[in-house]
């Protein structure tokens, strides 16, 4: 903990500084030219804009622009951008730092990354006169050390691998740093999910539900049970704390015991890749020289976790990374390097460092025979053939975008990565992406209950996110946009309905776009 | 016209060989192959260019930067047949005299032969004629050779894409390096002693289809860069570093990487890298290579800081470079090993 204290003595060295600086201090400010002079009381600076009490009032004064002149001018630091990440090392390890050194590539500062141990480690940013412009703290450890970091107010922005827990939120709000699940403090960086993996000598392919939930509570202890050569299982988890284990136990609702513990995923996979008997979850990112089982739903439509079924949720066990802000200043670089996130130089990043990105993928109906030979293999009395054939009629001649809408255990709560889709969807409209062209909401369900009701439900859950992304896309020129709503309830299943994670990826509002 | 160093060198250069041809009575062909840049001896180079500041006006070789030079080489001139000075003595003799007339006509008329030009030559009698060449070769890599007959003692940087090391120069003046080459279009660039700077380019294709990482440090630093291919254990096959760095063509029928230690300079301020390249377009592997970083403490880092350069992809796939700076532990740890992992990036493989 040689790490943060210092951070919160700088912190708390700002913010003497800042009261000082503005205890009616005189300040002369110049225009680099010195064309205009303004004299006043300094009031403060945040790295940015100076804000001065002169004659004319409280004026506010590009600092890039003047010379500041008297005692009560902020000294160089006070022009560093000081912040610090704290979180899960499954993004402080190699997504974050990815990121702020692409960041700062593109702004054409040299780095500087002074390394105190793997977890922990500070990057000093320099421009071409080599003045500091940044310094920005990374804190490796686990999620919930990062939430605690933010509160303790070590910590600007939390690296969290699963969104904040209620006892979170309900502690942020009463340390006044505002409500974290508000999708303006919440953001989903990258996206990863979760795989059992094994190594890649063992025969076992794949892996349905309740024999996952019985290998890891212990009920499953021989690999002969899994469809593989008798032997019994070596179980493979994570150290306590870590995001993934409370993403999986959530899903799974399951206690996660394990014989061998590791640091982190890549470590994890590392060791099952060394041992046929070993079996582990593991992050996709980091799965390694290990191999990821399929998920089976007993129905002969197995899933696997490949790019795109991570971005269309079409695999169960997804797990969107986020970056958690506090409700309160961040100096202007932070500010500049949170927006640099949403742009496709950053996504190509976040490619390159073995995560899936954010950016919009379209598949095309040619791409998804499987969907379309296991529909109408399942065809029947609810679901009849002419239904599909309306189905295809429909999306002839469209592909289907990667974002895909879907609900938490209750009805009608979207997830996060959906709240996110809804933005990233609404700025695409907004920028014109779709002009000329029919974006489609479809509905879909899960396949409990007759199929009336359920493209009843369907329907509404397609009106409901077309509405939520339109009034997101404020900006949009609607003139050339052709939106569309249509239901197909159980008609299209992505998964089999055996399994709990089979019926939440059918339950879903697909987009497609003609 | 503002000249760059590199085009003052180009142009001394090309005037510098072109006299020495004439006195000699030698007709020279000037190099056509776009690779080769020569450049001027490197007492010349070693003379304040910042005179020609203007192309129209290059006089080569002025008397004033030579004079210290010409004080130490006139001994040697004496055992010499004294030639004629100058383009307004009598023609010289040769079976070409129409060739040297135009040689002599594109000279400027201001152009002066030096007393002692001829003298410009190394110990060996090799004419001091400074040449950098760089040719595509198997796997990615270039060959690199650099001829400095006179420099004697001089310590040569080389630098390409941010990659920076520096060699020794042996006895007989020539060195021959081989490099990965880190862009299809890749060009080296040749820091001598002096400042003078040499070019050179070279077409490489296959450069495409390796990833790169690179760590470079100063020397004595004692860091290494190791490359755990697949699974592979420290000391077994596949785990590639500078004690068992395997060539290309040792690398290729296996699969994975090589690994080059670039730089034997000793001295202060000389650069050691190692580069690690993997063939991932050929490999068809899926999986990851781990990279690590390892520092070894000695007495004289034990507890201070150590730099590095860690060279890596950036959002445009190019090497981008990042200075690490590395808390070595305590000097009770002296001989053991830091390791650190993530600070380079796992190449990650996702096969095809």
């Amino acid at each position: 903990m040689r790490f943060f204290p210092g951070a919160a003595f700088i912190a708390a060295f700002f913010l003497c500084f800042c009261l000082s600086a503005a205890q009616a201090q005189e300040v002369t400010l110049k225009s680099r030219d010195g064309a205009v002079t303004i004299h006043g009381t300094l009031r403060g600076f945040d790295g940015e804009f100076y804000r001065v009490e002169t004659i004319y009032g409280l004026l506010t004064v590009d600092g890039q622009r003047v010379l500041c002149d008297g005692a009560a001018c902020p000294g160089p630091e006070a022009r560093v951008a000081a912040f610090a990440f704290s979180g899960a090392r499954e993004m402080g390890q190699v997504l974050m730092p990815a990121l702020v050194e692409a960041y700062a590539a593109e702004r054409g500062l040299t780095m500087r990354r002074r390394v105190e141990d793997a977890a922990h480690f500070t990057y000093a940013l320099r421009d071409a006169e080599g003045a500091t412009v940044a310094r920005i703290r990374f804190r490796a450890t686990t999620t919930d050390e990062g939430f605690a970091d933010l509160l303790a107010g070590e910590a600007d922005l939390v690296m969290a691998a699963r969104p904040a827990s209620p006892t979170e939120l309900a502690l942020a709000r009463d340390a006044g740093l505002g409500d974290l699940a508000d999708p303006a403090r919440r953001r989903v960086v990258a996206l990863d999910a979760v795989v059992p993996v094994v190594a890649r000598d063992n025969p076992v392919t794949e892996i349905d539900e309740a024999s996952l939930r019985a290998v890891l509570t212990g009920e499953i202890t021989d690999w002969g049970a899994l469809g593989g050569p008798d032997g019994a299982i070596a179980l493979h988890g994570l150290a306590p704390g870590a995001g993934l284990l409370q993403t999986v136990a959530r899903r799974l609702e399951t206690p996660l015991p394990a014989q061998h513990r590791h640091a982190d995923s890549a470590a994890l996979a590392d060791a099952v890749a060394a041992d046929p008997a070993a079996f582990g979850l593991a992050y996709w990112s980091e799965a390694g020289n290990a191999r990821a089982l399929s998920l089976a739903g007993g129905c002969g439509m197995p899933a696997r976790a490949t790019r795109q079924s991570i971005k269309t949720e079409d695999y169960p066990l997804t797990a969107p990374l986020f970056l958690y802000s506090a409700a309160r200043r961040m100096p202007p670089f932070a500010r500049a390097f949170l927006a640099f996130l949403d742009t496709p130089d950053a996504q190509a990043v976040i490619r390159r460092a073995g995560y899936v990105d954010l950016s919009r993928e379209a598949i095309p109906l040619a791409h998804q025979g499987q969907r379309l030979a296991y529909a109408i293999a399942a065809a029947g009395d609810e679901v009849p053939l002419s239904e599909l054939k309306r189905l295809v009629t429909r999306v002839e001649g469209a592909a289907r975008l990667t974002p895909t809408f879907r609900f938490e255990g209750g009805e009608a709560q979207l997830d996060a990565q959906s709240f996110a889709n809804i933005a990233a969807l609404a700025r695409a409209i907004e920028a014109g992406a779709f002009q000329g062209q029919t974006l489609m909401f479809l509905g879909f369900s899960d396949g409990r209950g007759p199929a009336a009701a359920n493209r009843g439900i369907a329907r509404a859950r397609a009106e409901a996110v077309r509405d939520a992304v339109m009034a997101a896309a404020t900006l949009a020129d609607r003139s050339h946009l052709r939106i569309l709503v249509d239901a197909f309830g159980e008609a299209l299943p992505n998964a089999c309905d055996e399994f709990d994670w089979g019926r939440r990826a059918n339950r879903r509002v697909e987009v497609w776009l003609r | 016209m503002k000249l760059t160093g590199k085009q003052k060198t180009r142009l001394i250069a090309i005037a510098v060989s072109a006299l020495v041809a004439v006195a000699a009575g030698q007709v020279m062909q000037s190099g056509s192959d776009n690779k080769v840049v020569k450049a001027a001896p490197l007492a010349v180079a070693e003379a304040p260019v910042e005179v020609y500041s203007n192309v129209d006006e290059v006089v080569p070789l002025s008397a004033p930067a030579d004079a210290p030079e010409e004080a130490e080489v006139q001994s040697v001139a004496r055992a010499m047949p004294v030639l004629p000075e100058g383009p307004d003595v009598a023609p010289l003799p040769s079976t070409d005299t129409a060739a040297l007339a135009v040689r002599m006509a594109s000279l400027d008329d201001r152009a002066r032969l030096p007393a002692g030009a001829l003298d410009r030559m190394s110990p060996a009698g090799v004419p001091c004629d400074t040449e950098f060449t760089a040719t595509a070769a198997d796997k990615g890599t270039v060959l690199l050779t650099l001829s400095l007959p006179c420099a004697t003692g001089e310590m040569v940087t080389i630098s390409h894409e941010g990659l920076r090391f520096t060699v020794a120069r042996p006895a007989t003046g020539e060195i021959k390096l081989r490099v990965p080459a880190l862009s299809p279009t890749a060009r080296f660039a040749a820091t001598l002693g002096g400042g003078a700077r040499l070019e050179a380019e070279a077409r490489v294709p296959e450069a495409a289809e390796y990833d790169h990482v690179a760590l470079q440090w100063r020397a004595g630093a004692g860091m290494q860069l190791h490359a755990f291919e697949f699974g592979a254990d420290y000391g077994k096959a596949g785990h590639v570093w500078a004690g068992a760095p395997l060539t290309a063509e040792e690398a290729a029928p296996l699969g994975g990487g090589f690994l080059m230690r670039l730089g034997d300079g000793a001295g202060p301020g000389a650069q050691v890298a190692d580069i690690y390249s993997f063939p991932r377009a050929l490999a068809g592997r899926a999986g990851v290579v781990r990279i690590n970083i390892e520092a070894e403490v000695t007495p004289a880092n034990c507890g201070k800081d150590v730099t590095a350069t860690a060279l890596q992809p950036g959002p445009d796939g190019r090497l981008s470079p990042a200075e690490l700076v590395l808390s070595m532990p305590g000097c009770d740890a002296v001989g053991e090993y830091l390791v650190l992992k993530n600070v380079v990036r796992d190449l990650k493989l996702a096969g095809n």
